[in-house]
C-alpha cells in the first residue's frame, strides 16, 4: 500500500501505481529486506540549496526551535521540535508503514492501534543541515552534513534537550528528510540518491509543489516510491499544503528498500548515480502532454506549458535588467540605499525609544535609592549595560528582515553576481556587498550578516574589514572634529565628512587585499549560484529569521557586553572622589530652593509674583550649582582609573597630537565611540553633555575650540591635532561590542584580537603621518 | 556563446574541486544548456531530458527542450564561464561559455 499523494490538481497522478518490472534498468539492485519504523528522537533535514528547506523547517517546528553553531564553524545548526502531530495520520501512516513501498507487509511496524485522533505532541527534533548539493563535495557545508549524518561532528552544537542537559551532541539521526524542489527534481534526485545510501530510515518531501503543478509537472508519486524504496510526500512549505502529512510521515519512516549505485566517492560511482537519477525522473515526471488525454487535461497542461514559457520569459526579461551593468547597478544602488536608509534612519525610532526607557530607568533607580554604590552600579552599570545591548536589536531586526525579503524574492542572488567583479579584485565577494553596506549603519549585524558568504576565508576577510566602514557612532565625532576644522565654513565640513566615509572604504578593500594575499591567503571560490525563480517573498519566513537573529544577537552577545559595560563603569566610576563641602552646600541650597518653590505653588498657586520669586531663587542656586558640579565631574573623571590610565599613557598619543586629556577621550572611545564627545564636554569643557547638546550648544563647543593646554598656550584642539585624531577615529577599532561578536561570528578570539590590532595599530600610524605632515605644512 | 543559444558541455578547465562543485549544481559533461545572459555575469539554464533542439539548432521558445517543466538557473563569473567549452549544432569546435 501507497500513500496517496495530497491535493489535486492538473498534472498529478495521485493513483497508486506499481513500477513495471520491464522498466526497471538492469542496475537496479535486488529491494533490500524491510525494517521496523523505530521512535524517532532525531530527524536531519537534508536537500540542496533554494529548495525551500528552512521555510519547511519553519512551518514544522514553529518557534520552537534554537540556534547554534556546528562544532568548529560558524554554520547555523538550528534545531527544532516538531509540533503537534495529527493522531488520525499518524495511524494512517503507520498503517502505510507497515505494508513497504514494494507492496510488501512489514510486520515489525508498530500497530497504530485504535486510539483517538486527538493531536499529540512529539519530543522529535530536527536539525536542519546545511543546504548541499552532493555529500561528496570537498566543502565545509558537506563535510558538516556528512560528519553530522554520520554521528561524527564532535562537541558544539546541541539538541535542545541536550543543551539541557548539558549533554553534548555527536549521535547519528535517527531518520532523515530530503527536501526536494519538484521544479528540480532530476538534480535533486542525486542528493537523494547519497541519502539513500545511509541506510537511515529516510523520507523525501518534495517541496514547491505547487509552483510545479502550474508549470504543468506530474509527479508519479507511487511510481518515485517504488523506485526510491521510501516514503515520498508532495509538499508545499508556502502554502502549507502536505504538511500535516509529512508530520506523520516523518515519525514513521523506514529504512528505504531500495540502494542506489555507487557508494564511494568518484567519477564513476556519480556517473552511475546521475544515470540513476534521471532513470528515476524521466519513469516518474514529465510535463509532456499525455497521449489520449481528455479535453480538461489537455487544456490544462496546455494552460501549463504557456504559463511555463511566460515564467522563463519574464524572469530573461528581468535578467537582462537587474544585471544590466548600467541599469543594474542602479536597481542595486537604489535597493542597498533603501536598505541603508532603513537600518540608518528608521530605526533610530525605536532607538531612541529605548534609550529614553533605559535612561528614564537608569534616573528612576538613582531616585528611588539615592547616589550610593548598590544605586550606581545598578543604574550605571547593569542598566546601562543591558541597554547597550538592547539598542542594537531594532537595527539587527531590519536589516534581517529586509535581507530576508530580498533573498527570498530571488534578487539577492542577482546582487551577488553583480557585485562580484567589483569585489573580487579585493578578495571579496559580491555577497559581501550588503555587510559592507550595513556596516556603515552598524557594524554588528553587518558581521552577523556574513553567515551568508559560503566560502569561509572570504566570510572571515569581510568579517575583519566591515568595522572599516564608516558607522552611525562614529557621526558624532566627525561632526565635532569636522566643525572645530571648519568653522562657519559647512561646505568644507561636509566635504571632509564625506572623505572620512571614503577614507574608511579604502582602508576596507585595501585591508582585504592584503588579508588575501598573507594570511587568509587562498584561491578564492569563483562565483556559481544558482539563481532561485523571482517570486513574492513571504513574510512568515522574514519575520521567523527576524527574530531568530535577534535573540541569537541578545544570547550571545548580551551577556559579554553587559559584562564589558559592567567594567567600563567601574573604571571610569572608581575611585569615587568624596564631594566638597562647598559642592554638598551649594546641592543643599538648591534642594530648599526646590522645595520653596514647590510649596509656593501648591500653597498660592494664583499668587505669580510669589510663584515667580520661589522659581527665580531655584535658577539662582542653579547657576550657582552648575560650576562647581562641573568642576567636581571634570576632577572625578580625571582622578577616575581611566582618568589615571590617560595620563599614563599620554606620552604614547602624545605624537598624534593628543594631550592627557584627549588621551582619556581617546581611552574611553575603545570601549564605544559615542563617548568621546561627550568624555570631552565633561573633561576639557567642564561641563556634562551628551553629543546631541554639543551640537546644538555653541557655548561648549567655543569652550571645546578654545580650550588650551597645560602650558597654557597650545589648543587642546588645534588643526593638525584635529586631522591626526579624525584620521584616527576613522580607522581605530573602538567598539567592544564589536570585537565581541567578532570573536562569535568567527569561532576564535584570536581574529577579534588580530581585528583590534591591525585597525589600531593602522589608525595610529596614519594619524602620526598626518599629524607629522601638518606640522611640516604649518598647519597648526 | 550567445543569449539564447543552447548547447551541450562537453568539457570543463577546471581544476577538480570547481568541476565537482559545477557537476554537482548540473553543470556537467553532456549537459544541455541554455545561455539565458551572455557576458559577465553568465547566466545558463540546464535543460534536463532530451537536448530539445530544433532542427536548426536553436531553442524553440524560452524553455524549449524542457520537457520536464523544471527551471534551474545558474549564474557564472567569468573566470568560470570562460573555462566551459560547449557545443552547438553545426559548430563541432565548441566555444567557450
Amino acid at each position: 500500500m501507497t500513500i496517496s499523494s495530497p491535493g489535486p490538481g492538473p498534472g498529478l497522478n495521485p493513483s497508486p501505481t506499481e513500477p513495471t518490472q520491464s522498466a526497471r534498468p538492469a542496475y537496479a539492485p535486488t529491494p533490500a529486506p524491510p525494517t521496523a519504523a523505530p521512535r524517532f528522537r532525531r530527524i536531519a533535514f537534508l536537500g540542496n540549496p533554494n529548495t525551500g528547506k528552512t521555510t519547511l523547517f519553519n512551518r514544522l517546528t514553529g518557534l520552537r526551535h534554537k540556534t547554534s553553531n556546528f562544532p568548529g564553524t560558524t554554520l547555523d545548526a538550528r534545531v527544532g521540535r516538531m509540533n503537534t502531530v495529527d493522531a488520525g495520520l499518524l495511524r494512517d501512516a503507520l498503517a502505510g508503514a507497515r505494508g513497504d513501498c514494494c507492496g510488501q507487509p512489514d510486520p515489525a511496524a508498530p500497530d497504530p492501534g485504535t486510539a483517538s485522533t486527538a493531536p499529540f505532541s512529539t519530543d522529535t527534533e530536527i536539525i536542519d543541515l546545511p543546504g548541499v548539493y552532493s555529500l561528496e563535495l570537498d566543502i565545509l557545508e558537506s563535510r558538516v552534513a556528512r560528519e553530522a549524518l554520520a554521528g561524527t561532528a564532535a562537541s558544539g552544537a546541541a539538541t535542545l534537550s541536550t543543551i539541557k542537559s548539558g549533554g553534548q551532541l555527536g549521535a547519528e539521526p535517527d531518520a532523515i528528510c530530503v527536501v526536494a524542489d519538484a521544479t528540480n527534481l532530476a538534480r535533486n534526485l542525486r542528493l537523494v540518491g547519497e541519502a539513500l545510501r545511509r541506510r537511515l530510515p529516510t523520507v523525501v518531501a518534495v517541496n514547491m509543489i505547487d509552483i510545479a503543478r502550474k508549470r504543468g509537472l506530474r509527479i508519479d508519486v507511487a511510481n518515485l516510491q517504488a523506485s526510491l524504496g521510501c516514503q515520498v510526500l508532495l509538499v508545499s512549505a508556502r502554502t502549507g499544503e502536505g504538511l500535516n502529512a509529512l508530520r506523520a510521515a516523518l515519525l514513521t519512516a523506514t529504512i528505504p528498500t531500495r540502494t542506489p549505485p555507487g557508494g564511494t566517492a568518484g567519477a564513476e560511482e556519480e556517473r552511475a548515480l546521475a544515470a540513476w537519477a534521471d532513470d528515476i525522473f524521466a519513469r516518474c515526471a514529465t510535463a509532456d502532454i499525455p497521449e489520449g488525454a481528455s479535453p480538461q487535461d489537455l487544456a490544462a497542461a496546455q494552460r501549463a506549458a504557456t504559463h511555463r514559457a511566460r515564467a522563463d520569459a519574464r524572469t530573461d526579461r528581468v535578467d537582462q535588467i537587474v544585471l544590466h551593468p548600467l541599469w543594474g547597478g542602479i536597481i542595486f544602488g537604489l535597493l542597498m540605499l533603501g536598505v541603508f536608509y532603513t537600518i540608518f534612519s528608521l530605526a533610530t525610532i525605536p532607538m531612541d525609544l529605548l534609550d529614553k526607557v533605559f535612561g528614564t530607568l537608569a534616573a528612576g533607580i538613582h531616585t528611588a535609592l539615592g547616589d550610593g554604590l548598590f544605586a550606581s552600579v545598578l543604574a550605571d552599570g547593569v542598566v546601562v549595560g543591558i541597554g547597550a545591548t538592547v539598542i542594537f536589536i531594532p537595527q539587527i531586526c531590519l536589516l534581517f528582515f529586509l535581507i530576508s525579503l530580498l533573498e527570498d524574492s530571488g534578487y539577492l542572488a542577482r546582487g551577488a553576481l553583480l557585485t562580484d567583479r567589483l569585489l573580487r579584485p579585493f578578495g571579496l565577494p559580491g555577497h559581501a556587498f550588503v555587510p559592507l553596506l550595513s556596516a556603515h549603519a552598524c557594524a554588528l549585524p553587518a558581521i552577523m550578516s556574513c553567515r551568508a558568504i559560503p566560502d569561509p576565508k572570504q566570510r572571515l576577510a569581510t568579517i575583519l574589514v566591515s568595522p572599516f566602514m564608516s558607522c552611525s557612532a562614529r557621526i558624532p565625532v566627525y561632526a565635532l572634529l569636522t566643525t572645530l576644522l571648519f568653522p562657519g565654513r559647512p561646505g568644507l565640513a561636509a566635504l571632509a565628512f564625506v572623505g572620512c566615509y571614503l577614507l574608511g572604504m579604502l582602508a576596507a578593500v585595501l585591508s582585504s587585499l592584503i588579508a588575501r594575499r598573507t594570511i587568509l591567503r587562498g584561491r578564492a571560490r569563483p562565483l556559481a549560484i544558482e539563481l532561485p525563480s523571482y517570486k513574492m517573498p513571504s513574510l512568515r519566513t522574514a519575520l521567523t529569521t527576524t527574530v531568530e537573529r535577534a535573540f541569537l544577537f541578545a544570547k550571545n552577545a548580551g551577556t559579554n557586553i553587559l559584562a564589558v559595560s559592567l567594567v567600563l563603569w567601574w573604571l571610569g566610576a572608581f575611585p569615587q572622589l568624596p564631594k566638597p563641602a562647598t559642592l554638598i552646600e551649594r546641592e543643599q541650597v538648591v534642594a530648599l530652593a526646590a522645595e520653596s518653590f514647590d510649596a509656593a505653588k501648591a500653597a498660592t498657586p494664583t499668587d505669580a509674583q510669589a510663584i515667580e520669586s520661589a522659581q527665580s531663587a531655584l535658577d539662582t542656586a542653579g547657576q550657582e550649582l552648575a560650576p562647581l558640579a562641573a568642576a567636581h565631574a571634570r576632577e572625578a573623571k580625571s582622578q577616575s582609573y581611566v582618568g589615571r590610565l590617560g595620563k599614563l599613557a599620554a606620552p604614547i598619543f602624545e605624537p598624534i597630537g593628543c594631550d592627557w586629556r584627549l588621551t582619556v577621550g581617546v581611552l574611553a572611545s575603545f570601549a564605544a565611540r559615542e563617548v568621546f564627545s561627550s568624555t570631552m564636554a565633561v573633561v576639557v569643557a567642564g561641563e556634562v553633555a551628551d553629543a546631541g547638546d554639543i551640537a546644538e550648544n555653541a557655548g561648549i563647543r567655543d569652550r571645546l575650540a578654545t580650550a588650551t593646554r597645560d602650558d597654557g598656550k597650545t589648543l587642546v584642539f588645534n588643526p593638525a591635532t584635529n586631522w591626526s585624531i579624525l584620521v584616527f577615529f576613522v580607522l581605530a577599532m573602538q567598539c567592544l561590542p564589536t570585537l565581541v561578536i567578532t570573536a562569535r561570528e568567527t569561532g576564535h578570539p584570536k581574529w577579534a584580537l588580530l581585528q583590534l590590532v591591525w585597525m589600531s595599530g593602522l589608525a595610529y600610524g596614519a594619524a602620526f603621518a598626518v599629524h607629522t605632515l601638518c606640522l611640516a605644512l604649518g598647519v597648526v | 556563446m550567445r543569449t539564447g543559444e543552447c548547447g551541450v558541455i562537453v568539457e570543463k578547465q577546471l581544476d577538480a574541486d570547481d568541476r565537482a562543485m559545477l557537476r554537482a549544481m548540473g553543470l556537467e559533461a553532456s549537459a544541455t544548456i541554455r545561455v539565458c545572459r551572455a557576458g559577465e555575469p553568465c547566466i545558463v539554464a540546464v535543460i534536463a531530458g532530451q537536448s530539445g533542439l530544433d532542427g536548426g539548432g536553436q531553442a524553440s521558445g524560452p524553455a524549449a527542450g524542457r520537457l520536464d517543466g523544471s527551471c534551474c538557473r545558474i549564474g557564472l563569473s567569468r573566470d568560470l564561464s570562460n573555462r566551459i567549452v560547449v557545443t552547438v549544432r553545426g559548430d563541432p569546435a565548441g566555444r567557450a561559455l
